[in-house]
């Protein structure tokens, strides 16, 4: 079933799999090595995804970020470059227009070790081992908050983090998310039940002035989710105008300092 | 003599009734109680009650003094936005509910009390809000004790127990005046001791027991005790009375969050 996969040629290659078992990464990995254009889609989640702005910021080319306005050019990008789109782990093909059979397509399936069979095994053409165990359960519950344009105290950010992904709001199957913090900086946290978070900054400019504009959000999916106590959580957690434009200035202050040193 | 210390009891009376059984039964002739009786816990009422039907010689806990003073008295010792909403929130719900004799009874609290060369006192001799860490520096720490007077100094406000010796030791001290090297001036000292007593009501050690000490005064010997107790009973009261639920699960944990940051960069309200 396993096939070598040449993923620098031109087609599209849908990517599914179990929540956080590595699907961005995977494509992540893949467009880094490419040279030409990077086309990316996520079309089964909503107006906003996390994984796009992700591999955005942290991706050197342009990608190119298809939404579900211009799925119909997909097939046109497909005949030129590699395209990817990632599924979310509910595999939901209804999501998908039927592409002609002249678009070479790869259906990649992103698995935890130690997944006998399964419904990705059935659907995919190629096989791609991911990280973590798998969870047995599918998450039943998914909660997605907008959080654009906030900025976090990090000790507030931190603690409510370790809440989440220590079971004190339901059980945590999956989490992401990116944030602001008050030094200007935008961090990606990634946390799959069983392991370690995963923390990496993204590669946007710091912003020291105002609020920032990039996406930034969080994703939740589990069971028996207590979103209103997540929600008012993280709103404790983030600085109101007056304590923004304080915090601000004061690492405005250091940076310029620290420049006139160096 | 044997003597029990405890410290940081927040309003946990099913932790507190634990630790009076366990000194009970471990023989201790005299209670100290080095304050924070009230806040974030379900029964500040009850464990104030109790510990004056005892007799208890206590001191006032920054929680305490905040009660009687208004949030305003305090200096800042939240570590985060987060941490100073839920201590305003458990600060307010414990406003409303203390009974009036209970604040009367807080106010009157002295900041620190002396047995012997013995001294008792809840964060620090000059300050109920100031932290005394096991890594706070050698000097500050033994400058600490020095100001009491005495040679032990029990202390707790941090909800980590901690037995810290201050080794008998000289401190050289010169002064050089414009260029010139002045006089050496040499001070020794004997050993000196902290002992931090941990929390009775909300650890912060990663377990849920309570902790607290008692103290030989013939052999001179600190024993720490952690205590079980029933604080599934305490988490459902939380829940019960209103209380945040998060306040429940983390005291289940021993993960008491109110500590004071170090940080000086850190963000706060005030
Ligand atoms: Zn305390
Ligand atoms: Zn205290």
């Amino acid at each position: 079933m396993m096939t070598q996969l040449k993923s620098q040629s031109p087609g599209l290659y849908i990517v599914s799999g179990p929540a956080g078992s590595g699907k961005t990464h995977w494509i992540f990995q893949q467009l880094s090595k490419q040279t030409g254009s990077q086309i990316y889609g996520a079309p089964s989640q909503s107006s906003w995804c996390l994984d796009s702005a992700y591999l955005e910021s942290q991706l050197r080319g342009d990608l190119q970020n298809l939404n579900t306005r211009n799925l119909a050019e997909i097939e046109g990008w497909a005949l030129k470059s590699p395209v990817y789109l990632e599924l979310g782990f509910h595999l939901d093909l209804q999501v998908l227009p039927i592409f002609s059979s002249c678009v070479p397509c790869h259906k990649i399936a992103v698995l935890p070790s130690g997944l006998a069979m399964s419904e990705w095994h059935f659907w995919a053409d190629n096989l791609v081992l991911g990280v973590g165990a798998m969870n047995p359960q599918m998450p039943s519950q998914i909660q997605k908050s907008d959080l654009t344009g906030e900025v976090f105290d990090p000790a507030s950010l931190d603690m409510v983090w370790y809440e989440l992904t220590h079971g004190a709001y339901g059980e945590v199957q999956r989490a992401k998310g990116i944030f602001n913090v008050v030094d200007g900086r935008s961090f990606w946290f990634s946390f799959v039940a069983g392991q370690d978070s995963y923390y990496e900054e993204l590669n946007r400019p710091r912003c020291l002035e105002s609020r920032p504009g990039g996406l930034s959000g969080i994703e939740v999916c589990g069971q028996n989710l207590d979103t209103e106590a997540i929600a008012s959580n993280l709103a404790a957690s983030c600085l109101n105008d007056q304590l923004l434009s304080h915090y601000q200035a004061q690492y405005r202050s250091y940076a310029a300092n620290s420049e006139v040193v160096s | 003599m044997k003597i029990a210390v405890l410290s940081c009891i927040h309003g946990n009376y099913e932790a507190l009734n634990a630790v009076l059984l366990d000194l009970e039964q471990h023989k201790a002739e005299k209670i100290y109680c080095l304050g924070d009786l009230v806040g974030y816990g379900p029964y500040p009422n009850a464990v104030v009650e109790m510990i004056r039907s005892l007799d208890i010689p206590t001191c006032q806990g920054c929680w305490d003094e905040d009660i009687v003073e208004g949030l305003n008295a305090c200096e800042c010792s939240y570590p985060s936005l987060l941490a100073e909403q839920r201590g305003k929130l458990a600060h307010e719900w414990t406003h409303e509910r203390i009974y009036p004799e209970v604040r009367d009874y807080l106010a009157q609290l002295p900041l620190s009390l002396r047995e012997g060369d013995l001294c008792f006192t809840h964060g620090s001799p000059q300050n109920q809000h100031e932290y005394l860490l096991p890594e706070m520096n050698a000097f500050a720490a033994l400058e600490r004790v020095l100001s009491t007077g005495a040679n032990t100094l029990f202390c707790g406000h941090t909800h980590v127990p901690y037995v810290r010796t201050l080794e008998a030791g000289s401190i050289r001290l010169r002064v050089d005046y414009k260029g010139e090297s002045g006089e050496e001036t040499v001070f020794t000292t004997p050993l000196r001791r902290i002992v931090n007593v941990g929390s009775v009501g909300e650890p912060r050690h990663g377990r849920p027991n309570a902790t607290y000490v008692l103290y030989d005064t013939e052999t001179d010997h600190v024993q720490l005790r952690e205590v079980e107790y029933d604080y599934q009973k305490t988490c459902a009261a939380i829940i019960e009375q209103g209380l945040p639920p998060i306040f429940a699960w983390r005291l289940a944990r021993g993960l008491e969050f109110a500590e004071r940051a170090d940080d000086p960069s850190h963000i706060c309200e005030r």
